[in-house]
């Protein structure tokens, strides 16, 4: 334990109680998006709330938030990006991944946060029906139900865990493909 | 699958891509509070000066050469001149210019410091230290390398008592860092609590146990019936007050041990508080409030959506004060923020008034 010099010690102003009315706008124009790519470069949901605070703050910092909102994104995303290669540090190969990340959101997402990605997912998703409906609905935990493991699954449709595990990964491929042409 | 690396984060990359969204169709998506907390952090974050970009620079550059090359010119004119218009040697020379008195320095009168009104003591469990700040958010102390600090409190010597997790051990220091008790007998505790006595209680967490020991070391008291404490407090009539993780419940157990009162279906309770008009303030982490009791468990008071709270107290004034994931608030009655503390995570306030 050790008493830092008071000279050392860097002081904080008070924070005001009340938002600057300027800042909201640009969190709610940017938030979602940015949590989003964060999400799909692999961040577990509490991790990519963190790591989109965070982005904010260098933003701020760097005294970039008053950039025009597609150039605000791109800077947001490439902090986003770091600060989450920092966060991992020993995954193998982060970097492609993180390449591949952003060579998919610049195809698919860039123009509207990747919004339209989602409804065309929606409505691939209404499209299943039976079991694949059934297995891809309890395994996301899609409608109101909890995600349900390979064996709760398997054990209500009445199948094998392993099988359950194939019609999910076909499923998956099904769901893909439908994205792909409704959202070109 | 294949071998190739780029075609495997690529196929990789489509694979998180289908999952985040599915996630998202089925709820999973940014903390409500998310924007809220956002703009509190900007609101204490300081912006950095913008480093001089090159034209700014190259400007600086500039205008230093076109000093100095005046000044050149003005000088070499002047030797020139001096040179044909120099006097005969016999000439009187006029006497050395006398001193001027150095100027007045400016001086500078200092703002005013508001009188201290109250200071406030902040763990902070990731920085691994604790801080102290005044009402104006100015830092009045730092004490860094506390490892795992989950508790602190000032004593009414000016010492502090320290929790600290990490190293399973609690320990009294003064305000230069200087320890002058500690207890370690212990397994990742929580919270410490220095009695009127001079002994002290302490959540031993991860053993199961919640003890008081005296100054020698000698645990004078201890409760370990299924239990893993993450806060206690003797309270007035001498009973313990424990937030207990393991049965999700608060209990009051009497210096025999039997439980004298029970609070259940508290998952996560970090902090229990029993309040002078004999309620009790409930901290829960995970479901991110912070609930007030009355006796007989009826909701009395509530601040919902918080970011992972581990503590809160009520103050004279009737605001409660909250150590969240992002730092501290304090909240009046109708939860309206009336001043805050970024930290990266904060996890126990104390207010102390002058």
């Amino acid at each position: 334990m050790a008493l830092k010099s008071m000279s050392a010690i860097s002081t904080t102003p008070a924070a005001p109680p009340a938002a600057a009315p300027a800042v909201a706008p640009v969190i709610a124009r940017h938030l979602r998006g940015l949590w989003r790519y964060l999400r799909m470069l692999g961040a577990a949901p509490e991790v990519a709330d963190d790591l989109t605070q965070e982005s904010f703050v260098v933003a701020l910092q760097r005294g970039v938030l008053g950039l025009d909102p597609p150039a605000l994104a791109t800077f947001l995303r490439r902090t986003a990006r770091f600060l989450f290669l920092r966060h991992l540090r020993d995954r193998e190969e982060p970097d492609e991944l993180a390449d591949a990340v952003d060579e998919l959101w610049q195809r698919d997402c860039a123009a509207d946060d990747g919004d339209g990605l989602l409804a065309a997912l929606r409505a691939c998703v209404e499209s299943l029906t039976g079991r694949a409906r059934q297995a891809v609905a309890r395994s996301y935990g899609l409608g109101a139900d909890e995600p349900q493991r390979r064996d709760e699954i398997a054990r209500e449709l009445g199948m094998q865990p392993n099988g359950v595990k194939t019609l999910l990964q076909r499923v998956r491929q099904q769901l893909r493909a439908c994205i792909e042409r409704r959202n070109t | 699958m294949t071998d190739d690396p780029r075609t495997a984060a690529r196929e990789r990359a489509e694979e998180l891509q289908l999952d985040t969204l599915l996630h998202e169709l089925a709820g999973v998506g940014p903390s409500a509070d998310l924007g809220s907390r956002i703009e509190a952090r900007l609101l204490v974050a300081t912006p950095t000066p913008r480093p001089a970009t090159l034209p700014d620079v190259l400007r600086r550059w500039m205008f230093a050469a076109a000093v100095v090359a005046g000044v050149g010119v003005v000088a070499t004119v002047a030797w020139l001149r001096r040179d044909t218009q120099q006097a005969p040697a016999q000439a009187p020379q006029d006497p050395p210019p006398k001193p001027q008195p150095a100027p007045e320095p400016t001086r500078v009168v200092a703002p005013p410091i508001p009188p201290r009104k109250w200071t406030t003591l902040i763990a902070d469990y990731s920085d691994n230290k604790v801080i102290e700040v005044d009402e104006t958010g100015r830092l009045t102390l730092e004490l860094d390398e506390i490892f795992g600090a989950w508790d602190a409190e000032c004593l009414d010597n000016g010492n502090l008592l320290i929790t600290e997790f990490s190293v399973s051990r609690v320990q009294e220091v003064d305000r230069t860092g200087k320890q002058v008790w500690a207890f370690e007998d212990l397994r990742n505790p929580y919270d410490a609590d220095r009695l009127p006595n001079g002994n002290t209680l302490i959540a031993d967490t991860f053993a199961s146990r919640v003890i008081e020991v005296d100054k020698a070391g000698k645990i004078v008291w201890s409760y370990a019936k299924d239990i893993r404490p993450f806060d206690c407090d003797r309270l007035a009539n001498g009973n313990t007050l424990i937030a207990d993780v393991l049965k999700n419940r608060v209990i009051e157990v009497t210096p025999q041990g039997e439980i004298a009162w029970e609070l259940n279906d508290m998952p996560n309770a970090h902090d229990a508080d029993r309040l002078p008009n004999g309620n009790t303030l409930v901290t829960m982490r995970q479901k991110g409030c912070v609930l007030e009791f009355d006796r007989d468990g009826k909701i009395v008071f509530e601040l919902q959506g918080l970011s992972s709270p581990s503590d809160a107290d009520r103050l004279p004034n009737g605001n409660t004060l909250v150590a969240e994931n992002t730092g501290v608030r304090e909240f009046d009655k109708d939860g309206k923020v009336v001043w805050q503390k970024a930290m990266k995570w904060s996890v126990e306030v104390n207010r102390y008034y002058r």
